[in-house]
């Protein structure tokens, strides 16, 4: 049986979730049966209920910021790997001394030829700054495309937008986004992000695959808007597989066959 | 790879599989940037110093085990980076202590919306008040994630000694709180 003292020692403990469940049915039970404490620790609950601090939002900057550091890091570390790798190759002596001299002509004649080539390297240099940023979008768009909140997911469609090309990887990951996303509204703006790269057959096949495992009269509706403007052909017997269907909504239904007739 | 542990997870960043690491700073970034905004109230210093901790989670990768905690790991590291900070600048900033705004619950009445402004702005004061060690036992407790026994991890003591510091550490803003609320 718990006494006061008891009581009094452990409700901190019990608030901040330290007790095991008999521990907690312990307290539990003391207060029901001692309602004069009731009042004592509902003081104490608002005392450690107002100690949690409402915290701002994290910036989007935080995040490019941060995956900046990783991809610059994965760099380093794939450099730093294949340079111990030739290291390793070369640790013969008569190699060794043969790839300094090879090494130190090599470095003077970029050299030399570096000093003269002061503005080729200046565009090279933003060419790269360039890629380094794209790749962190990248990297960005395919971790936040894994996150289990709907809100990340869609962040990471409409970074997509933002990147000058696509890789191929990030296609497959739009792909897989609008063909098993549970979320409705990270479907259609993988539609529409995708919609932006008709241009390769890939996303085009892609699209018309993709008509017959959609569910959502939404996205079907907006998949048979968009064959009409790219003029597909081909999505013209997806729709009509899907027309037959009984359980397919009556309006996507109706959308589908006036799609049928503008694509021909 | 998202219903991966944690630890899972950090073995593969250890292993070189370092792009593993944007799950962990989206598990834990939220976290980290409370911590150290409830140190600091500067929500762009606080997301620096997350910044900082992965950094540094990279740095000592090797030093994380199978047998290690991450969640204690990671908030050691957190620990260090906020001591390493304040070291550098020598001062603890407390001047925007009173410009932290809530917002008001449109259904309760006037008054006690200001009952509830005034009290927690007493708590915020008494808390600013405290040393720093025990004003980082605090906002450590609060941490769902972190029981005594990995609040010892983190400061380097045992679980029983972490649960009479984090008593202390509650009492003694208890009596400042208290005494803000008389004067």
């Amino acid at each position: 049986m718990m006494d006061y003292k008891e009581f009094k020692n452990n409700s901190i403990d019990y608030l901040s979730g330290n007790l095991s469940i008999t521990e907690r049915q312990k307290i539990e039970a003391f207060l029901k049966e001692n309602p004069q404490y009731h009042n004592e620790f509902n003081e104490e609950k608002l005392f450690w209920n107002d100690l949690t601090e409402e915290i701002p939002e994290t910036t989007t900057a935080m995040d490019v910021n941060f995956y900046t550091m990783l991809n610059s890091h994965k760099k380093e570390h794939n450099k730093e790997s294949f340079f111990t790798k030739t290291m390793l190759f070369f640790s013969s002596n008569l190699l060794k001394r043969l790839v300094y001299t090879f090494t130190i002509l090599t470095v003077g004649f970029f050299l030399g030829k570096g000093l003269n080539t002061e503005r080729e390297t200046t565009k090279e240099t933003i060419q790269f700054a360039k890629k380094e940023t794209e790749d962190v979008r990248s990297q960005l768009v395919l971790t936040l495309l894994e996150q289990p909140s709907a809100n990340k997911r869609l962040q990471a469609v409409s970074e997509v937008t933002k990147l000058n090309s696509v890789t191929e990887t990030i296609i497959k990951a739009l792909f897989s986004t609008l063909n098993n996303d549970s979320n409705v509204n990270v479907r259609l703006s993988a539609v529409e992000a995708l919609s932006n790269y008709t241009n390769i057959p890939l996303v085009r096949e892609g699209l018309i695959a993709s008509i017959l495992k959609q569910k959502s009269p939404l996205v079907q509706i907006t998949l048979a808007d968009l064959m009409v403007v790219l003029q597909e052909k081909k999505a013209v017997e997806s729709f009509k597989q899907l027309i037959e269907e009984e359980n397919v909504n009556e309006s996507a239904k109706q959308k589908m066959e006036e799609s049928i007739n503008r694509i021909i | 790879m998202n219903n991966l542990s944690d630890s899972t997870l950090m073995l593969k960043v250890k292993s070189g599989e370092s792009h593993t690491l944007g799950l962990l700073y989206e598990r834990y970034k939220k976290r980290l940037f409370g911590f150290f905004y409830q140190m600091n109230k500067n929500a762009s210093l606080s997301e620096d110093l997350v910044q900082n901790v992965f950094i540094r989670v990279l740095k000592y990768k090797n030093t994380y085990t199978e047998e290690s905690n991450f969640v204690s790991w990671l908030f050691k590291i957190a620990r260090n980076e906020n001591y390493d900070y304040f070291r550098k600048q020598k001062k603890y900033n407390y001047d925007d202590i009173d410009t932290i705004s809530y917002a008001l619950n449109g259904t309760d009445s006037i008054e006690k919306d200001i009952e509830l402004l005034e009290r927690k702005r007493n708590l915020k004061i008494a808390i600013a008040k405290l040393p720093i060690e025990k004003k980082e036992l605090i906002v450590l407790s609060k941490l769902k994630e972190l029981k005594y026994k990995e609040i010892g991890e983190i400061i380097g003591c045992t679980e029983g000694n972490a649960r009479t510091k984090v008593h202390r550490a509650l009492n003694d803003l208890r009596g400042v709180y208290l005494k803000i609320e008389k004067s």
